[in-house]
């Protein structure tokens, strides 16, 4: 299985990596902003994409719908700080298929992630 | 000098973002320390965030951190990287937290910018001192840090 994570901190790319297990993901691929997601989606087809929100050059949410042209299946979970509801509804409304608050934990992340893949 | 009714909500809104991003990463609450009205930029610590924010708040929010709390804080999420690159995304991404989180109190009329972050010797000149602002002092782990939000209406 392929993961990409989506997210503008290294430190953050990183702690996603280590949480979301290597014996899960054969392939774990990272990107720092929406734009360069959606190149990472159609080079490499991951099964599951972490998104952050706010990034330079292309935001989550118009990275989510670029992504989600190219396959509407595709398993997005929005991992971000942005706590008001109105975002959250937004990404959803959107395709992703599910929203984690950050700060998030190892578990949290962990968690969410095999939500998404039992789904 | 005292501090207005909007500015006392809205500090409680960040120590009560400050607490909880404190507690899911490092494990402890912080020692919140009494918050003081700024009208010059104060010392900077080792590394400090900046968020910009704008519409009906304008101006941004900063985090200053000393390096070893940074340090401290890169263990507790299982990073072995420690050096100052670590260190200064670190403190950005934290930033970018606790002033996103606020977005539960303030809504979508705050609309936040990706961070930036800086040593303690260097500030970003898009970045223009605020004529006011609230600083937030919080001990962590034996270590002093701060909050400052420069927001104007």
């Amino acid at each position: 299985m392929k993961l990409l994570i989506v997210d503008d901190s290294l430190i953050m790319r990183r702690a996603i990596e280590r949480s979301a297990g290597r014996s899960r993901f054969s392939e774990i691929h990272t990107a720092t902003n929406g734009l360069l997601a959606v190149e990472m989606f159609a080079r490499h087809r991951p099964d599951v994409v972490t998104m952050d929100i706010t990034m330079p050059d292309m935001d989550g949410l118009s990275a989510i719908d670029l992504i989600l042209k190219q396959n509407p299946a595709a398993n997005i979970l929005v991992v971000s700080a942005l706590a008001d509801k109105g975002t959250a509804i937004e990404a959803v409304k959107r395709g992703a298929l599910g929203f984690l608050l950050k700060p998030v934990t190892a578990e949290s992340v962990h968690n969410a992630i095999e939500n998404i893949l039992s789904d | 000098m005292s501090i207005s009714f909007e500015t006392e909500q809205e500090l409680a809104v960040f120590i009560g973002t400050v607490g909880r991003y404190f507690q899911t990463v490092g494990g402890v609450l912080p020692d919140f320390l009494a918050p003081t009205l700024e009208t010059v930029l104060p010392a900077r610590l080792d590394c400090t965030g900046y968020m910009p924010v704008s519409g009906r708040l304008e101006g941004w929010i900063a985090l200053s951190l000393p390096s070893s709390l940074l340090r401290t804080l890169l263990d507790r999420l299982g990073e072995d990287r420690h050096d100052e690159a670590a260190q200064l995304d670190l403190v950005a991404e934290i930033t970018s937290t606790l002033t996103s989180n606020a977005r539960a109190h303030f809504g979508e009329h705050l609309r936040v910018a990706p961070p930036l972050a800086s040593s303690a010797s260097e500030f970003p000149d898009e970045l223009p001192a605020p004529p006011l602002s609230f600083r937030l002092p919080f001990q962590l782990q034996g270590a002093d840090a701060y909050l400052l939000v420069a927001l104007q209406r």
